[in-house]
């Protein structure tokens, strides 16, 4: 299916959409370690409450925030197969050899695969809100603090900037590309490992040359331009942050503190 | 490698970082093609080893990272693991390529793919075992999940990157390693 | 190999929910042999509808019929679909991947069931038929080579099957005017010699020329169609040249608006020679 230069972007006006997104992106891992720290049957409820919040504030539709889950509903049910006859934990219920139906092991299934569909959930709600662009001018100002330990930071904000700009070309060069070897008879099947890698490279190497085509005509054209390094570039002023990034902030920190508070229990 | 510029470097890496998130939708689309092997790993490993260990290193991170944010792909819940199996592969592939010098590309390539394969799924095997499951994982485990899963993936880096780097030779887009003299 | 497009629509959806119809209702036949230009502004689904001839989507409406047989139903020998259709789409020299031309060309001939010898002959048939010295070319690595060599050995590529059907996506945009023509003269032969054409193209003179029907697309929707110099007249009448009319169009016009008053069926600089004369020798028609 077509990608937009957007992504999974979704377009919007909710708080979340407003939402700068320097502060959406530590809340997002802040929110992350509060479903790991999740223990007991309260912690599971306060980071479910804690999401249902969100999906609302977003303003996106259920089905949407939840699409990806059920891409992966097979992955899911391997995960908690393995975790729950392989655990080896107390409480066997049933066993075939190697094979270990234990209660322990189906607690940890749950827990693992209700772990990976929290943060799924939370993964998407940040990609539908926020902008790729806005997403690469959040990293750069969040990795600025590196500078202090020798990280070009400047340079890397740019590069990224210059990833997120390449994706819409690479993605329509990579579609075009598919397609004409599609039509010439290309087949990505085989038995054998070797033959399937190599069916690969029709499609493979036409990308990278196309894609390092364009990447040589860019630095060629910067450096033409004079280029030299990426500190002297003109940057756009920063937007300061509003009260309900602080807030935001404020809030999921706290969250977080009470799942860990919560273990204590 | 050495002789491309600041500026080239840069920008290869992003274009690297731009196929990290695109491979992905693109494989996506072909059945069983992602199950057996990450469309991934290959601009990282390639961008190491072209534009060197510290583009590697961004390129590991970054990839993964965008792709994730941008696209969906990898699941954040996998994103730890992946950051730091592919950073390893960038960084280690970058270095090794400085350190062999066989005189031949295609050897200097087979060593680098190795050792920094290797290297990566020894890093994010420990780095799994000590953080993400801390006490959980048992030896075999361990050894099942990474040693028979690295089997497949390494046969097929070993296939597509040199190929990869002796086409982006000879359409002179990257300089070649071992010029022919005369 | 006859085509038959019925009621063909395709459209798809974004992560946003909004519908996007790429093609509505396009409904169409195309004869065996025939040379078909297909037009319009960008953005008016003429590469989509050429993917979808050629089988590499799925329509969501509609179907298509290569000699009365539904390409996309159940059962369709899709192996076959592949070596009697052929695509160029822009800039083909961007396909290239394989370590020597020969391997490169002979890419489309792996499932086809010739024997070896006989993958050669028709490599060597196709690069000669794109103007290349076979011994010489054969084992260059197609990566290194000029630009307009690349694009010659892609086009090999596609021949190499033996399509009976071809399709080609803006084929001369970039090139200069000498590879235009060399260009067009060559699919004409292929053309007389029995392969149906269809055409991509926004160079008006080469559709004027070339071409025996026309497709004109805008928005999705075919908007007209029919023998190429009846449709550069009705485009002319009917919407003043704004889906693209050829120089001679534009002369004419220009004329016009300077009260020297041409036929209006001229199409071609053939056609504005033949008024012209006409208007000098004894001075209005008839």
């Amino acid at each position: 299916m077509r990608m937009l230069p957007t992504g999974e972007y979704i377009p919007g006006h909710s708080f979340l959409h407003r939402l700068d997104a320097r502060v959406k992106l530590p809340c997002f891992f802040i929110l992350m370690a509060a479903v790991i720290g999740a223990a007991s049957l309260w912690g599971y409820v306060l980071v479910v409450a804690v999401i249902a919040v969100l999906i609302l504030l977003s303003g996106l539709p259920l089905p949407a925030a939840v699409a990806s889950v059920r891409r992966i509903y097979g992955f899911l049910l391997v995960i908690f197969l393995m975790n729950a006859l392989f655990f080896g934990g107390e409480d066997v219920l049933a066993s075939w050899g190697i094979v270990q139906l234990s209660r322990g092991g189906m607690e940890q299934g749950f827990r693992v695969v209700g772990n990976v569909v929290l943060i799924l959930v939370l993964g998407n709600l940040l990609t539908m809100t926020t902008l790729p662009t806005q997403v690469t001018a959040a990293l750069a100002s969040l990795i600025k603090p590196l500078k202090f330990i020798g990280v070009p930071t400047e340079e890397v904000a740019m590069i990224l900037s210059i990833a997120i700009q390449f994706i819409p070309t690479l993605m329509e060069e990579t579609e075009l590309i598919k397609m004409a070897q599609i039509a010439r008879g290309a087949r990505f099947e085989s038995r054998k490992l070797p033959e399937r890698a190599a069916s690969f490279i029709p499609l493979v190497v036409p990308v990278f040359i196309s894609a390092f085509r364009r990447a040589e005509e860019l630095a060629l054209a910067m450096e033409a331009r004079g280029y030299r390094n990426a500190q002297n570039r003109t940057r756009r002023k920063k937007e300061p942050l509003a009260l309900r990034d602080y807030g935001a902030l404020t809030v999921c920190t706290l969250i977080c503190l009470v799942q860990f508070l919560l273990r204590r229990c | 490698m050495t002789k491309m510029s600041a500026v080239q470097r840069a920008v290869f890496t992003a274009v690297c970082i731009g196929l990290c998130v695109v491979l992905p939708m693109a494989f996506h689309a072909i059945p069983n093609a992602g199950v057996i092997f990450s469309p991934m790993h290959i601009p990282v490993l390639l961008c190491g080893l072209i534009c060197g260990w510290p583009f590697g290193l961004l390129c590991g991170l970054a990839g993964p990272l965008l792709s994730s944010l941008i696209t969906g792909m990898p699941p954040m819940a996998y994103l730890p693991s992946m950051l730091i199996e592919l950073a390893t592969y960038g960084l280690v592939s970058g270095l090794m390529i400085n350190l062999v010098n066989t005189k031949k590309l295609y050897a200097d390539l087979y060593i680098s793919l190795v050792v920094a394969l290797l290297a990566g799924r020894i890093v994010a095997g420990i780095a799994k075992a000590l953080i993400f499951a801390a006490g959980k994982y048992t030896l075999a485990a361990w050894v099942t999940s990474y040693f028979i899963t690295l089997w497949p993936g390494l046969v097929i880096q070993l296939i597509l990157i040199p190929t990869l780097v002796v086409a982006l030779m000879k359409a002179r887009l990257i300089p070649e390693r071992y010029p022919v003299q005369g | 190999m006859s085509i038959q497009i019925e009621h063909l629509s395709y459209a798809y959806r974004l992560p946003s929910g909004e519908k996007v119809e790429a093609l509505k209702e396009i409904t169409c036949t195309i004869a065996t042999g025939d040379f078909v230009g297909i037009m319009g502004p960008t953005g008016s689904g003429k590469t989509t509808l050429l993917q979808l001839i050629a089988g590499l989507r799925r329509p969501t409406g509609g179907r298509i019929r290569l000699n009365g047989k539904d390409i996309n139903a159940h059962g369709y020998n899709r192996n076959l679909l592949r070596q009697m259709v052929g695509v160029v789409f822009q800039e083909p020299e961007n396909q290239l991947f394989a370590t020597t031309v020969e391997k490169d060309v002979a890419f489309g001939l792996k499932y086809s069931g010739l024997s070896r010898p006989e993958i050669t002959a028709r490599v060597q048939w196709a690069l000669e038929t794109m103007g290349f010295d076979f011994e010489k070319i054969r084992n260059q690595s197609p990566l290194a080579l000029s630009g307009g060599e690349k694009r010659r050995v892609a086009i090999a590529g596609v021949l190499a099957t033996k399509p009976q059907i071809l399709l080609f996506d803006e084929p001369i945009a970039g090139l200069d005017p000498y590879s235009r023509q060399h260009f067009l003269h060559f699919v004409t032969k292929i053309n007389q010699a029995g392969t149906t054409i269809i055409m991509v193209s926004h160079n008006m003179e080469a559709l004027a020329e070339y071409t025996r029907h026309l497709l004109v697309l805008a928005q999705g929707r075919l908007i007209d169609s029919g023998p190429t110099r009846e449709v550069f007249i009705r485009l002319k009448q009917k919407h003043s040249g704004a889906f693209g009319q050829t120089e001679a169009q534009k002369i004419t016009t220009l004329l016009a608006k300077n009260k020297l008053v041409l036929p209006a069926a001229v199409v071609t600089y053939d056609d504005l020679l033949s008024a012209l004369k006409q208007e000098l020798a004894g001075g209005g028609p008839g």
